[in-house]
């Protein structure tokens, strides 16, 4: 009897139905492209074409949820009375699996859409689900196949079926293949590199050494992975990072640190412009490397650009910049590669298209990880590359004269170990973890105080000692940044990860030892001793030419006269005075004056460089500083007068300010009047003694200690 | 076939085939969550290697360096003392020293060897075991003649040591400084020395650490200049209790920091031709008082004949003094301070200095010009200051070749002391042997030094490579070096070296390396005012080397006064040339090698 007429649906005609669904035809269409846009997600390299990939999977997902619910649902009320078969066993778990993957699809797009970034598991889920779909699906329809083609032969409707059922996929799939393909290929790009352009000057000077010869960045170490110039979009908008809803916090952050002033600060500036006026603006590309390299790497360190700035340098050390680098070489001076990242659709847009640019780094993240997530940022060698420096020959046309290095003080002191559990490194103590961060990239494995899940992010702010200009240039969140920077000077700052090996207390010391008893009208002897307690690399260190770390010691009768001061800050001038009003000179012997720690470099004619200008250092004078752990000692003379009334009180404080007031004079003269803000002296630590008056003086003694 | 047979087959094939279903598919998706994990494991960016992509180019070895090997038989040889009695009481004097210095005492040919020491803690009693030592060199094996000699010092706190024949008298006598008044031991010429230093006028009581002597002033006897460190002052600053009163951590206590003391003024000593000397340091504008004194050299460094002065100073500015008495009508000795303007005012805390002609300043043969290496503290890459009239005009300078060479980045890491330029293995190229040992603590043992291998850097013609780790277990070794000094104490024609450690054994590095080629040592037969500074230049088929007699250095000590030329696989020198000081030439041709005595 026919089925037809008997109302009952056969298993033959059942099976003819299914493979001349449209609804089926639909489903598997969108099956199987979802399976290809996601097996290409996840296996071809990043391009266009890739991203336009995720926008289709995407909706072709969205797409499928309808369809798929009606189709599964006949489907299985369809053959929900058949005996169970291996086929029908797979349908299930098919069925099974396309939901979780659906249901997955939709969590990760809505984290994507509205999150800060997707979920790890969801995103395992997703792509085992997707690829079990893909095999199971292939799977379940040969099976359906060859289940009846022994009768295909016979049954001309059936073949006719399936061939159509697949002529019809294979159509829709060639036809969605062409349209991405198309649109990948039409896609407007916005190129991150540039050659040099026609003119592009090269440092004369720099020609004569074999390591620079041609470099479009020398004098300076720094290079593209190419050779080729990077346009300077590519390296700024660092704000973009911010505002899409994503690193917030990190941008808060930086946007008042030294790195993100490291370009448009004044002083740098104006020693920038005296080095191009010195000699050629292509010279100035060894700053470059470090403080600027939007500008330097934009080509904008030559003679047609009057401020040898490029757009976005105010934003220095920018976040692409900086997250770029992609190789270091230990010896410093800039010598890192830098890799662009590749952009994603629409990073650089604004309104919907940057929604849909933010939705594809989320739902997409493996090449905005590959490109930001390098895991050489972890290394001191990475903030070596510039915290390490030299002049060389190509530059002072004299000799390779030594600069700052922090990177092999700390590498050489008692900080640095091979125990991973004791040793901190750069960003341990500058770079310090913020717990309960909102950061979509909190958490971090591999390293030893952290965990993938531990919910921190480490402090973007790179709290150092530069207190002034964050305020001077009213940067955003500057009274954050200087609160901080003031705290860490004076030792106030506690870091809970590394508090175990990092101690409390001030970052370094005075100590006085004093008699404890002196004679009125004699000559009396105190010692001052600086330690360097917690700094990982010299006490001080940096540009030790416009820093100043000193004693300020002061001696006080019981009536409060003043006996004898050393190494005050004169109040009309604000120069540093040894003693008795005389102003302090770098190099000085050190019986005339304060214990100041400083040095100052000289030109190949022993004359002193007060203004930075490195590009002439050829050697130095005058320099004291301390290592780490190591104490430095000066003796302070004075005489105590015969109608002194004792006890005298001795206090010492260990002081410092950013810069020298003569050297801001001499670069940026109206910087302070201008911004309205007087560079502070903040104090590390102090100490006093008091020293009683009799006939007898006694025997030299320790001193208390600090206060 | 019966049915209900079928059935139970048929129910059996597709039993088998639900079975296989979810096995196939349990496993399936138990792999493919494996091996999306395992994927994802590895595109994880914070589990990759962070050094992966970081470099250090100008510390790379080389691999087909020669096979330089050195072997330490200081004791099987009789070399057999400790240096620093006791333990170590955590202050400057003891870190710094001491050295070592090679001297023929007893003319037979062959190099005595003498080890400084000091007696224990300062102030305290002095401990026995604490004196200097001499050794002396019988046939390559030594005996301890300290006694009989008279030269232990135990009450001197002992610096360095220089070996020269002051009084003219033929026998070498020797000068040791100290942290506490010199010594002049004036060799009586049968074993034994007299301490003549107060009667000579040269027992400053400075702490004095380098020495060198020469014919400053041309008049025909030998001058010292002696390099002063710091104004010491240990006691009565309860400096235990203040490494700690701050913090509560352990601190280095500041009389461990050269910086925390004041600087001494150098000694000039002239010769008066009678056995004593007259100080003329302030008096010349040589004494250097803003700098921490440690090795000084007298080279006749601009070549006009007029031996020069060369201060290396810790932690303040080193000093090059040019002898201007050439450019006098009279000849009164005179000097200019021409550091900064030569470029050569190194800053840093440098050490052990070194002197010989290495090439001009581009790379090329060596150009006449004396070239120093200087060795510097950690976080300091050691230089090497090559001299050039560079920019024409007669103007003269220095170029830095450290980092072109490959010794910069090396020397970061450690405390460079005592180095020595010499041909370690005869290829006509001079090497570079270094002593390095930190003056920083261990971080677990406050009261030990934290130990370095030395250098030997193997000169492949435009590089230097440290070989020391391939070069034998005598030298692939850590320890607190200072001084180095060379000489060939077994006469088989190579470079053998010793180096003191602080607060151990002196070890004794013979030259075991096995080449074909031939060395040439050259002794001046001539009284010691004319021989050191003399310029020496041997000429090989493969070139030139240019050397100044008594100008390499090292820290705290002396080079035996021989100089060992390597010739390669060439049986003979084609020229061997002498410029005296005070004057004349001698030049030699056609040198077999082997060893001569050059005579004025």
């Amino acid at each position: 009897m026919d089925s037809s007429t008997s109302g009952v649906i056969s298993d033959r005609e059942r099976a003819l139905r299914g493979w001349r669904s449209r609804l089926a035809m639909l489903v598997v269409v969108l099956l199987a492209a979802l399976a290809i846009t996601g097996l290409w997600m996840y296996f071809a390299p990043f391009s266009i074409m890739s991203q336009l990939q995720v926008l289709l999977h995407t909706a072709l997902g969205l797409a499928l949820v309808v369809p798929y619910a009606i189709y599964a649902f006949k489907h299985l009320k369809g053959w929900w009375s058949q005996r169970l078969t291996a086929e029908k066993l797979l349908g299930y778990v098919l069925v099974v699996i396309v939901a979780t993957s659906i249901v997955s699809g939709l969590v990760l797009t809505t984290q994507a859409a509205f999150a800060l970034r997707i979920g790890d598991l969801w995103d395992l889920v997703h792509l085992v689900g997707g690829i079990a779909v893909a095999v199971l699906l292939v799977l379940h329809l040969t099976m359906a196949y060859l289940r009846r083609r022994p009768r295909a032969t016979s049954w001309p409707e059936f073949s006719g079926s399936v061939r159509r059922f697949s002529a019809v996929n294979a159509i829709a799939l060639g036809a969605l293949a062409a349209v991405v393909a198309v649109a990948a290929g039409l896609w407007p790009t916005r190129p991150t590199t540039m050659p040099l352009p026609e003119g592009y000057t090269l440092p004369e000077y720099s020609q004569n050494f074999e390591e620079y010869r041609g470099s479009p960045f020398a004098p300076s170490y720094a290079r593209t992975s190419d050779g080729t110039l990077i346009d300077p979009s590519v390296l700024s908008g660092s704000e973009s990072c911010g505002t899409s809803g994503c690193h917030e916090q990190i941008l808060d952050e930086w946007e008042p640190s030294a790195h993100r002033f490291a370009a448009m600060n004044p002083p740098f500036q104006a020693v920038q412009r005296n080095f191009a006026a010195d000699r050629e603006p292509a010279e100035t590309r060894y700053c470059g490397g470090c403080h600027d390299p939007i500008s330097l790497f934009a080509g904008a360190k030559d003679l047609g650009s009057l401020d040898l700035s490029a757009p976005g340098m105010q934003e220095g050390v920018s976040c692409a910049a900086c997250h770029s680098i992609s190789e270091v070489d230990q010896r410093g001076n800039a010598d890192y590669v830098i890799t662009p990242p590749q952009e994603y659709l629409w990073t650089a847009a604004e309104g919907p298209r940057k929604t849909v640019s933010d939705f594809l780094i989320r739902a997409y993240p493996r090449q905005h990880l590959a490109d930001y997530d390098r895991n050489i940022l972890r290394t001191p060698e990475f903030c070596g590359t510039c915290h390490k420096q030299f002049i060389p020959e190509a530059l002072n046309r004299f000799g390779m004269a030594p600069g700052q290095n922090q990177y092999d003080e700390w590498r050489q002191s008692h900080w640095h170990s091979d125990d991973a559990s004791t040793d901190l490194s750069c960003r341990d103590c500058h770079m310090r973890l913020v717990m309960d961060s909102s950061d979509p990239g909190h958490g971090e494995g591999g390293d030893e105080r952290r965990a993938p899940d531990d919910g921190a992010h480490r402090h973007h702010g790179t709290i150092a000692t530069n207190m002034l200009m964050p305020e001077v240039l009213k940067l955003p969140h500057w009274e954050s940044q200087v609160a901080l920077t003031v705290e860490w000077i004076q030792g106030q700052t506690i870091i809970p990860e590394i508090a175990d090996v990092w101690p409390e207390g001030p970052v370094a010391t005075v100590d006085l030892l004093a008699p404890s008893s002196a004679v009125p009208g004699n000559e009396i002897e105190v010692r001052a001793i600086v330690t360097n307690r917690k700094a990982g690399h010299n006490f001080t260190t940096g540009p030790l030419d416009f820093m100043q770390s000193w004693v300020h010691l002061r001696g006080v009768d019981a009536d409060g006269l003043l006996l004898a001061e050393f190494g005050a800050i004169d109040p009309d001038t604000r120069y540093l005075l040894d003693s008795d009003g005389k102003p302090h000179e770098i190099g000085n012997p050190r019986d005339e004056g304060t214990l100041v720690l400083e040095g100052i470099p000289l030109d190949e004619f022993g004359s002193k460089l007060l203004k930075h200008e490195l590009w002439r250092k050829a050697g130095g004078v005058g320099q004291r500083v301390i290592f780490p752990r190591y104490s430095d000692s000066q003796i302070f003379r004075f005489e105590i007068p015969v109608d002194a009334k004792g006890p005298i009180t001795i206090s010492a404080d260990l002081n410092y300010r950013r810069y020298r007031q003569d050297f801001l004079e001499l670069v940026v003269p109206d910087m302070e009047a201008e911004s309205g803000v007087i560079q502070r002296v903040v104090t590390h630590h102090s100490s006093s003694k008091t020293i009683a008056l009799d006939a007898q003086a006694a025997t030299v003694t320790p001193g208390p200690g600090a206060r | 076939m019966s049915r209900g047979a079928g059935e139970r087959r048929g129910s059996t094939k597709r039993e088998r085939r639900l079975r296989a279903s979810v096995a196939g598919t349990v496993f399936g998706l138990v792999g493919l969550t494996a091996a999306a994990l395992w994927v994802s494991a590895r595109q994880d960016t914070d589990l990759g290697d962070p050094n992966a992509n970081v470099t250090s180019r100008e510390r790379e070895a080389v691999a087909d360096a020669p096979p330089i090997r050195f072997s330490d038989v200081a004791a099987e040889r009789g070399v057999i003392m400790r240096h620093g009695p006791g333990e170590r009481g955590r202050t400057l004097p003891e870190d710094t020293g001491s050295g070592l210095a090679w001297g023929d005492i007893d003319g037979d040919g062959d190099f005595d060897l003498y080890v400084v020491n000091f007696p224990g803690r300062l102030g305290a009693e002095p401990v026995p075991e604490g004196s200097n030592r001499l050794f002396r060199n019988d046939g390559g094996r030594f005996a301890d003649v300290t006694e009989e000699a008279g030269v232990g010092d135990l009450d001197g706190f002992g610096m360095g040591a220089f070996f020269a024949d002051y009084d003219a008298d033929g026998d070498v006598d020797l000068y040791v400084t100290n942290l506490g008044p010199n010594r002049l031991f004036r060799n009586d010429g049968d074993g034994r020395f007299d301490q003549v230093a107060a009667a000579a006028g040269v027992d400053d009581p400075a702490w004095s650490t380098g020495a060198a002597w020469g014919d400053v002033d041309r008049d025909g006897d030998l001058d010292l200049y002696v390099a002063n460190y710091v104004d010491y002052q240990e006691g009565g600053f309860g400096a235990d209790q203040l490494s700690t009163s701050s913090g509560g951590e352990a601190t280095i206590p500041f009389t461990l920091n050269p910086n925390a003391f004041d600087p001494v003024s150098n000694r000039l000593y002239l010769n008066r031709g009678d056995g004593t000397f007259e100080e003329v340091a302030a008096a010349l504008g040589v004494d250097d008082p803003q700098g921490r004194g440690f090795a000084v050299t007298m080279c006749d460094l601009d070549g006009d004949g007029w031996l020069d002065l060369y201060v290396n100073n810790d932690v303040s500015t080193n000093r090059l003094f040019r002898n201007v008495a050439g450019d006098r009508e009279d000849g009164t000795l005179a000097f200019q301070d021409l550091s900064t303007l030569t470029g050569i005012a190194d800053p840093r805390g440098s050490m052990g200095l070194s002197v010989a002609d290495l090439g001009d300043q581009s790379g090329g043969p060596p150009d006449g010009w004396p070239d120093l290496f200087i060795t510097h503290w950690v976080a300091q890459e050691n230089a090497f200051y090559f001299g050039a009239g560079r920019t024409g005009a007669g103007a003269w300078e220095y170029r830095d070749r450290t980092r072109d060479l490959g010794l910069g980045e090396i020397s970061t890491d450690v405390v460079g002391w005592g180095s020595v330029l010499a041909d370690l293995d005869l290829d006509g190229r001079l090497d570079l042997a270094v002593a390095n040992g930190s003056t920083l603590e261990m971080p677990d043992d406050p009261k030990s030094l934290q130990a370095e291998p030395p250098f030997l850097l193997w000169n492949d013609g435009s590089r230097f490579h440290d070989v020391a780790s391939k070069a034998g277990p005598g030298v692939d070794r850590a320890i607190v070096g200072r001084g180095l000094a060379a000489a060939d104490f077994d006469s088989d024609g190579d470079v053998d070296l010793a180096i003191s450690v602080n607060r151990g054994a002196p070890i004794l590095l013979r030259n075991e390396t096995e080449t074909g080629n031939r060395s040439l040592v050259v002794t001046l037969d001539a009284p010691a005012s004319r021989a050191f500074g003399a310029r020496v230049e041997l000429v090989t088929r493969s070139g030139s080397q240019i050397r100044w007699w008594g100008a390499d250095v090292g820290f705290l000590g002396s080079h035996a006064a021989e100089m060992i030329f390597g010739l390669g696989t060439a049986t003979a020198a084609e020229s061997l040339s002498v410029s005296w000081i005070g004057g004349g030439e001698t030049r030699l041709e056609g040198v077999p090698a082997g060893a001569v005595r050059v005579r004025p």
